[in-house]
């Protein structure tokens, strides 16, 4: 059997249970039913009249509405209470903006009038020192006109040489007297004392301290060995001879514009290297000399009563004193003297004195009783020194 | 013995005849410097080899540098050192760098060349500040 098959019988049956249901249910309700029509009748109580119903819910609206109409003020009060509370509030908070605002503006007035009142103290600095400015100018106008005044005057006037002070030996009679001076060069291209050199530049890609030599400015200086010697002229009967060494060494410290302002120093020599172009003379001056003990031959200074300072030409010349001490032996000694300084600004000091030899315990060599040796002999030196930088100390 | 002096004494009275006196003249105290009797020349590459050690130095620069050394190697680098005075302690500067040499011209790097000019043994550096004279020494 098909499925088709099936669902005609099936709802054949259905249809017929449907109507057989139906006949069934009109049988056994159809005694129960009565419809009946008829016109109204006022005598018999009915269900609550619409209109009465209408007219309570009427009196009901309307006793609502009178509710209502009697709370309105008091609504409308808190609405306008509450209005007024936000007024409020926003009256405060612009209030509190504007007095903001106001102080800005104060404190902007205020600055403002410090800024007006700054510049107006500007103005009349500027216009206080442009004054001075012009004055100064002025000043040095009339500064300028009168030393070139003074210049030319000056440029006019002769010079006067101040002969140098010969002064003798304290313990021993020493004879001082001017030398000479070949090699120091006034340096035409000094600066002038008392002014600051400028900054100088590389020298083959080293740096140059810029604080170098200056005249006008207390200083230690180093003896230049390689530059420097130290020697003695003495006098024989078969001739006359130089003894010279270059072994020196020593530092002095001086202002050379203020030579006598507490100067000091020391040199030495090695007593073993002086040299007369004689072996066995010079064999026979170390035995004098003791220089296997007594190794140097030493100078220390320690005055100098300068006879002529000039700062232009950055020359100095006078009396240097101290102690000389030979073999062991020291006495004061005085020497003239005269520095320079050269081109590479290096100190030139160049000196002799005359010292007696049996001054110092020494007898003067003699052969055969017949060559001799002076008593007397010249002591020397000229001396480079380069300096070390300046110091402070006074003394 | 009397007979004796006579013939003693003859030879040293004779004798400061045949010996010059031997003084230094004042003029003539001052130390000179042999680096001006050295015949100097433009120098070459191949002069600027080895190791030199300065003899002088004349100028401004010589108040401040005490000695200066250079090593110049052939392959166009430089080693150099200058104990410097004056400023304080002495101290010791020390540069290294590429030289070059045209028309006589050291450029040791440092944009400004110095003249340079070569004779046996030595160099000669001439810039703004000062001469130096340089003589050549072995390594040991």
């Amino acid at each position: 059997m098909s499925s088709s098959r099936f669902l005609q019988h099936f709802g054949t049956l259905a249809l017929a249970a449907l109507v057989l249901g139906s006949a069934a249910a009109l049988v056994t309700v159809k005694n129960r039913v009565q419809i009946v029509v008829s016109e109204i009748d006022d005598s018999v109580p009915r269900g609550p009249d619409p209109v009465e119903l209408l007219r309570a819910d009427l009196a009901e609206v309307r006793s609502e509405l009178g509710t209502a109409e009697a709370a309105l003020p008091q609504h409308l009060q808190t609405l306008h209470d509450a209005l007024d509370s936000g007024a409020t509030d926003r009256e405060a908070t612009l209030k509190a903006e504007l007095a903001s605002l106001r102080e800005q503006i104060a404190s902007l007035s205020a600055r403002l009038e410090a800024t007006e009142r700054n510049a107006a103290a500007a103005r009349t600095q500027s216009q206080e020192s442009l004054q001075r400015f012009a004055t100064a100018l002025n000043d040095l106008g009339t500064a300028v006109a009168e030393s070139t005044a003074r210049a030319a005057e000056l440029a006019q006037r002769p010079i006067e040489v101040v002969p140098v002070a010969v002064v003798p030996v304290e313990v021993a009679p020493v004879d001082v007297t001017p030398i000479e001076v070949a090699s120091a060069q006034p340096a035409a291209t000094q600066p002038t004392p008392g002014t600051p050199e400028p900054a100088k530049k590389g020298f083959l890609s080293f740096k140059v301290p810029e604080k170098g030599f200056r005249f006008d400015a207390r200083q230690r200086l180093a003896v230049v060995a390689s530059l420097s010697r130290v020697g003695f002229d003495a006098k024989s009967t078969l001739h006359d001879f130089s003894g010279v060494t270059q072994k020196v060494e020593g530092e002095l410290t001086v202002d050379l514009s203020k030579p006598g302002d507490h100067p000091k120093g020391r040199i030495a020599i090695d007593a073993s290297s002086l040299d007369t172009g004689l072996a066995d003379r010079d064999e026979g001056m170390r035995e004098l000399l003791e220089s296997e003990t007594q190794k140097q031959v030493t100078f220390k200074w320690s005055a100098f009563e300068p006879s002529n300072v000039d700062p232009a030409t950055q020359t100095v010349a006078g009396t240097a004193r101290g102690k000389l001490t030979i073999r062991g032996v020291t006495r004061d000694v005085a020497m003239a003297v005269k520095v320079g300084v050269d081109a590479s600004k290096r100190v030139t000091i160049d000196g002799e004195t005359r010292i007696r030899l049996t001054d110092f315990g020494i007898e003067p060599p003699s052969q055969l009783g017949m060559i001799e040796v002076e008593d007397e002999l010249k002591l020397w030196i000229s001396l480079r020194a380069r300096t070390l930088g300046l110091v402070e100390e006074t003394k | 013995m009397r007979l004796l002096a006579p013939l003693v004494a003859l030879p040293l009275a004779v004798a400061p005849a045949c010996i010059a006196p031997s003084v230094v003249a004042s003029t003539g105290r001052s130390v000179q410097t042999t680096a001006a009797q050295l015949e100097w020349r433009a120098a070459t590459l191949e002069d600027l080899d080895g190791f030199f050690e300065s003899t002088s130095i004349e100028g401004e620069a010589a108040a401040a540098i005490s000695r200066i050394y250079y090593h110049f190697a052939r392959g166009g680098t430089y080693t150099g050192a200058a104990l410097v005075i004056g400023g304080g302690e002495p101290e010791f500067q020390t540069l290294n760098g590429n030289w070059n040499l045209l028309d006589g011209q050291l450029d040791l790097g440092d944009g400004a060349p110095v003249r340079v000019s070569a004779a046996t043994g030595h160099l000669r550096l001439e810039s703004e500040g000062g001469v130096v004279t340089l003589a050549q020494r072995a390594i040991e």
